[in-house]
């Protein structure tokens, strides 16, 4: 299953070194990002204007009176949060998507075949239709419950797995499978069983940043940290994984254990994500294969990178969504498909000589 | 209608109008039964550039509808029609892709797929005729008792096709094709679009189908005098206040829509006058463009966000909860949305 040239693997006893390169220019690409993503928008802001509101805490420069609160409030209240969010919900679809092909070995595994996306979005739905209020400043129910339905939804399908007598991980996957669409037909009983007035709820499953707020990203921040530390303190794990059973053993590695760890963690995370953004697809799946084909599989490599590259595509692709029918906006997934895909296709045909192996 | 254009615009315009103005002016509706010119020279047009809300102390003389308005639509206030028509059978009815129908005899056993027909039936005395329904239909009371034979997604056709109906009323044409291959009649009008003035013709049709002319001939007169007194009172004025709906997550009505027709009869200023159809308006031009009233479905989720705290009807807490009861079905019921807002947005204004 491992092609020999591989040479993440060998990176396991050899020496490594940290890519502070790559994650550097990752940054830099996300700065960039982020900065167009402030300064650009469907109200025309002159580029210097954005920078003086920026920096300054306005009236310094209150030129044209009025306008210009009404520009801070549009640079400080919504292109900057908005970036922010679609920024963290970003780097999680992208950590936890190369989190969950690590664990499944598997190249189309992302948190939206795996059921944990519609075990949460059934959670946020049980919140939305219950009529609880779910905002209590600066807690939401919204991210608990709807790891709840991501937690359980996979936990379901650990057990089926194991019930199963074979511990084998594409079980999972496919167990995940099932319990993902039937996740999602309760859901659909769910809405058409209450109240006609659906719309905030269907808006919040199509996904999109329209409604992010400052408050937003503070309260999945926590979830996101402690998630990605797990995720990112157990990469060398996730690289043994790659390996065939005995020999990672072999390592002295709890596998089950690391396992167990690795499946909450990204679940956190990516209902942390799903919370206030809905279901955006396409970040989780193609993030971490553009960095595996640039890059290599080194999980210590691929899984900081993912975080940055889904970061930085969903800031774009937020910004494509706002402005290329400017007054009106489409939802996010739209775009993320739409640019997603054929750039996912250049990558493939790019690095024809190359494998995706090494999950 | 360029004319038509053209005596708004001369009434309504002043010099110092805004060049922003965005009204594309269309007019909201063509065949106005009350000639409304005279007014227009009595009240020449001044240019009020109003504050909001319109300037509420101007003293307007209105001549011909009455006064004491009753939030009712019926029994209506409106003039009771002198001549008593006839129902006439057989009758043509031209249904939306231009096919007639004929009709021999009332139908006795319609489903109406429909809440704006459910209403209308029921309005002019001939809900007994209805014998099903979608589930979402919820006006009148006597609804209650009607079988639902669908929602909005799924026709239970066979259920359908056991209750016989001589007459299958829709909205959509979704299950039309289906419905016609068992053999039953189907029946799709036009729809209202951006026409207020034609939901009292399909008031009208809906007399003729069913008999009950002169009851459909007062709910229709009742509906066009209304809006002829809203029309008539606002003439006066250049233009009002700005407006934003939120029908949900910043969905908002542009042109071509029927709310866009009652924000210009209302002349409110439609932020979204840039928007075909419905679409999801980008926070930052609502912003931008200030609108001094919002009605929205979930003023909550408006006020919660930090980003509309500088808008006056923030501020103010004045966001306006739409009533989509009435205003989501261009029934009967409907006008009584629209003189909800006019009473809203104008206060003391309409007597």
């Amino acid at each position: 299953m491992k092609s020999p040239t591989n040479t993440s693997n060998q990176d396991l006893v050899l020496t490594y070194k940290y890519p502070w390169d790559k994650i550097t220019l990752g940054i830099v690409v996300i700065l960039i990002c982020a900065v167009s993503g402030v300064a650009v928008g469907s109200v025309h802001i002159p580029i210097t204007s954005v920078f003086l509101i920026l920096f300054s805490k306005l009236d310094l420069f209150n030129e044209s009176g009025e306008l210009t609160s009404a520009w801070h409030t549009i640079i400080w209240n919504i292109r900057f949060p908005r970036v922010v969010l679609a920024l963290l919900v970003g780097a999680s679809l992208g950590i936890s998507g190369a989190t969950y092909q690590g664990l499944f070995k598997n190249p189309l595994a992302d948190p939206y075949l795996i059921g944990v996306a519609s075990g949460a979005s059934l959670g946020a739905t049980v919140i939305f239709l219950s009529g609880i209020p779910f905002t209590y400043g600066y807690f939401s129910l919204l991210p608990v419950a709807s790891f709840c339905g991501g937690i359980t939804a996979v936990f379901i399908a650990y057990l089926i797995s194991i019930k199963s007598g074979n511990t084998h991980l594409s079980t999972l996957l496919l167990a995940g499978l099932a319990i993902g669409a039937f996740a999602t037909a309760i859901t659909g009983i769910l809405m058409l069983r209450s109240d006609p007035d659906l719309r905030p709820l269907l808006s919040w499953l199509m996904g999109g940043f329209i409604r992010a707020q400052w408050s937003h990203s503070i309260l999945i921040m926590p979830y996101m940290i402690v998630g990605v530390s797990f995720i990112l303190s157990h990469s060398r794990i996730l690289n043994t994984m790659q390996l065939e059973g005995y020999y990672a053993e072999s390592l002295g590695v709890n596998i089950e254990k690391s396992k167990r760890i690795l499946i909450v963690s990204a679940t956190l995370v990516t209902a942390a994500a799903v919370s206030f953004s809905g279901l955006i697809g396409f970040v989780g799946l193609i993030a971490p294969h553009i960095i595996r084909l640039l890059w290599g599989t080194d999980y210590r490599t691929l899984l900081p990178l993912s975080g940055l590259t889904g970061a930085a595509f969903l800031i774009l692709a937020d910004l494509t969504a706002r402005t290329i029918v400017s007054p009106i906006e489409l939802p996010v997934g739209i775009i993320t498909a739409l640019v997603g895909s054929p750039f996912f296709v250049y990558v493939l045909l790019k690095t024809k000589g190359s494998t995706i192996d090494g999950y | 209608m360029i004319a038509f254009v053209l005596t708004i615009g001369m009434a309504s315009c002043s010099a110092g109008g805004s060049p922003k103005q965005p009204d594309p002016a269309a007019p909201a509706s063509i065949p106005v039964p009350i000639k409304i010119q005279p007014q227009k020279q009595i009240l020449p047009s001044t240019p009020v550039t109003p504050p909001t809300p319109l300037p509420t102390t101007k003293e307007i003389e209105i001549q011909s509808p009455p006064k004491g308005r009753v939030v009712q639509y019926f029994p209506p206030p409106s003039p009771p029609t002198d001549k008593k028509l006839t129902a006439k059978f057989p009758l043509t009815v031209i249904s939306r892709d231009g096919i007639e129908m004929i009709f021999n005899k009332p139908p006795d056993r319609i489903i109406a797929y429909d809440a704006a027909a459910v209403e209308t039936i029921f309005a002019i005395g001939q809900g007994h005729r209805i014998i099903g329904t979608h589930s979402w239909v919820s006006h009148p009371v006597e609804v209650g008792n009607i079988e639902k034979v669908g929602d909005a997604f799924n026709m239970n056709i066979e259920r359908i096709l056991d209750l016989d109906p001589d007459l299958v009323f829709l909205f959509y044409p979704t299950f039309k094709e289906e419905l016609e291959e068992a053999g039953l009649k189907v029946l799709l009008l036009e729809s209202v679009d951006t026409d207020l003035m034609k939901m009292a013709d399909t008031f009208r049709t809906w007399g003729q189908i069913t008999g009950a002319v002169n009851e459909a001939e007062i709910l229709a007169k009742n509906f066009e005098s209304r809006i002829t007194e809203i029309k008539l009172v606002l003439d006066p004025y250049h233009s009002g206040p700005s407006i934003f709906q939120d029908v949900g997550d910043l969905w908002t009505p542009g042109n071509n829509t029927l709310m866009g027709s009652v924000f210009q009869l209302l002349k409110l200023k439609n932020v979204a006058h840039d928007v075909d159809n419905y679409g999801q308006l980008s926070p930052e031009v609502i912003i931008e463009r200030n609108p001094q009233i919002i009605i929205s479905s979930t003023p909550d989720l408006i006020y919660r966000n930090p980003a509309f705290n500088e808008l006056l009807p923030i501020k103010n807490k004045s966001i306006f909860k739409s009533n989509d009861d009435y205003l989501g079905i261009s029934g009967p019921r409907f006008i009584l949305g629209l003189e909800e807002l006019a009473n809203e947005f104008y206060p003391g204004l309409f007597k």
